[in-house]
């Protein structure tokens, strides 16, 4: 259960780290949608996609995550990425320039324009990994929770009971490690019982599978029974008045970091919106030498 | 006073198998009683039924002169503080702190009051160096510390402990009841109730109270049972290890008084020889 360390919070008291929880992940869909906004030509697309990715590699650097666990992560996708790239390359696609044929096979001919696509695609999957990464890694799932529920509070005005869901949610949190210690427990009194998980046909292992899960679930149900026990036996009443031991505090570093993302995010989306190309100058004629596509 | 009044108390989970039937006692303030019997005779159903998480089939329960019911129920609550036996299914919070901070969360106190009791608290039990630690990096023994520390939060009238030390090593166990000792001597009205299979612990409480399938058989002070060698065969108790000791040497014609300490023992040996 060691390879779960894609994005898990790692405890560094970096001024991410101390950001509010409510900012990070309103910041963090400010950087989605700034990532997956299309902008019109070609060379605007490099020039946002570079100052982003470098935007990014910048905060991933002062939020001490780790580029190794980032580049796993990015390895257990090769398979996708090696299929996006065929399916770029592979397929035929009318927006293609003809013109620009980078080499044949065949008598087919494969378009400069594809790489491009492609290449664009793992650029833009790249960042929001980035993204999520920083989110989880600097921020306890605890406190997502919190500021989940600060978000939803509005619901509470149709009846949702958010504070439910969100106690319901931290709970869940709280467990995970519990469970996944049980797991281990019952898969090794299973395998002492002579039952093999790693090998045999599908249903033998179906009936590995099922081996395990069936007394998960029974434990599972008994610790709750238990657990609301506990809860109430404390005094917990979800319709009661209750106050809050983490109170969330947005600071002034929040307002700096949110404005400075508010901005880039604003600046690409004026991009979008006058739909003009801005970097006239080729670069891509400086990169290659010559130029496929204008 | 009377604590607890407990009178003609029955209950069942399904209409066919009674689980209590009929159990009357009295808990003094201050007293310190053990519960005792064998598994599946009722114990923590007595204890649920005490703090309201089950309701009785007949019978009637007053805690300080009140009768427990639906409208008293949380105030009530409010006076009793429950130690359960497994600590990883009674740990709420995500971290010591935030467990220890749960119970004050639900008494509505205001931010500033429960930061402070929750050190104090904590420091108590001597887990203040762990405030912000997660429970799967903690021992079973210093979860029920924190489990402990929520109960001393809650500032309770009643702590009722159901086998909060069973599955605890020995020390882990010693530094459970040493802390309970020490409640009680901080606040000698503190009733203490502990349903329990170590007969060594119920050997030093006031007084044991012994359930055997569903029905209340004895209440007396412990050493009154252990003196009392028919019971302890009639209801096949083990006996702790001074009374096993002090059996043994009454069978080769030793004579002590009612109840000697191993210290006793040792010194009659010593003169007799
Ligand atoms: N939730 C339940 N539903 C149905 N029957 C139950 C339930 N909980 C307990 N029982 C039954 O009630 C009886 C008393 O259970 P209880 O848990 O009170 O025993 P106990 O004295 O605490 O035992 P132990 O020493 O093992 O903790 C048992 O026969 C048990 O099978
Ligand atoms: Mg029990």
């Amino acid at each position: 259960m060691n390879n779960l360390t894609f994005g898990r919070y790692a405890p560094f008291d970096t001024c991410v780290h101390r950001l509010d929880p409510r900012t990070k992940i309103m910041m963090m869909i400010l950087l989605l949608v700034s990532v997956f906004l299309k902008v019109n030509s070609w060379s605007s697309t490099l020039i946002t996609s570079a100052v982003l990715l470098l935007f990014l590699i910048v905060v991933l650097l002062i939020s001490r995550v780790s580029f190794v666990s980032l580049f796993k992560s990015l390895g257990a996708m090769w398979l996708l990425v090696f299929l996006l790239v065929i399916i770029y390359v592979f397929i035929p696609n009318s927006s293609y320039n003809p013109n620009h044929i980078a080499f044949y096979i065949g008598n087919y001919g494969i378009n400069y324009d594809a790489f491009y696509q492609s290449g664009y695609i793992i650029v833009r999957l790249v960042m929001m990994i980035m993204i999520t990464m920083v989110l989880t890694s600097t921020t306890k799932p605890m406190d997502l929770t919190y500021a989940f529920e600060w978000y939803l509070t509005p619901l509470k005005l149709i009846k949702v009971p958010v504070h439910i869901i969100a106690m319901t949610l931290s709970i869940a949190l709280r467990f995970i490690p519990t469970i996944l210690e049980e797991t281990q427990r019952i898969m090794k009194a299973q395998a002492s019982r002579g039952v093999d998980f790693n090998h045999g046909g599908l249903f033998k292992r179906i009936g590995a599978l099922i081996s395990l899960i069936v007394p998960l679930f029974v434990s599972a149900i008994g610790r709750s029974e238990e657990l609301s026990n506990a809860m109430e036996a404390r005094g917990y009443d979800p319709y009661g008045k209750r106050s809050r031991y983490r109170k969330l505090h947005f600071g002034f570093n929040d307002l700096v970091a949110f404005l400075l993302v508010f901005a880039i995010f604003g600046a690409i989306v004026a991009l979008v919106v006058i739909d003009k190309n801005f970097f006239e100058v080729n670069y891509i004629y400086w990169i290659f030498g010559f130029n496929p596509i204008f | 006073m009377k604590c607890i009044e407990v009178k003609d108390l029955t209950y069942s989970y399904d209409e066919n198998t009674p689980v209590l039937k009929g159990i009357s006692f009295d808990i003094d303030v201050g007293e310190y009683v053990s519960i005792v019997g064998h598994n599946g005779c009722g114990k923590s159903t007595l204890c649920k039924l005490l703090i309201g998480l089950l309701e009785k089939n007949s019978g009637s329960i007053v805690i300080k002169g009140q009768e427990l019911n639906q409208e008293n129920l949380t105030s009530i609550r409010n006076k009793i503080a429950t130690v359960f036996q497994n600590p990883d299914n009674q740990f709420i919070g995500a971290t010591v702190e935030d467990d220890i901070a749960f119970s004050l969360e639900n008494m509505n106190t205001p931010l500033n009051e429960m930061t402070q009791k929750v050190k104090e608290a904590a420091s108590k039990v001597g887990m203040i160096d762990y405030l912000t630690k997660e429970p799967s990096y903690l021992s079973g023994g210093q979860k029920q510390r924190v489990a402990i520390a929520d109960a001393l939060v809650r500032e309770p009238e009643i702590l009722i402990l159901d086998e909060a030390t069973s599955m605890l090593d020995p020390s882990g166990k010693k530094e459970i009841l040493d802390l309970i000792s020490q409640m009680r001597k901080e606040n000698p009205s503190l009733t203490v109730i502990s349903i329990t299979h170590d007969i060594e612990e119920s050997y030093n409480s006031d007084r044991i109270i012994l359930l055997d399938e569903g029905n209340l058989v004895l209440s007396c002070s412990p050493s009154e049972l252990f003196d009392n060698r028919e019971l302890i065969k009639k209801y096949n108790l083990t006996v702790p290890f001074v009374v096993e000791l002090k059996y043994k040497l009454e069978e080769i014609g030793y004579k002590f008084d009612q109840n000697p300490s191993l210290e006793e023992i040792g010194e009659k040996l010593w003169q007799s020889k």
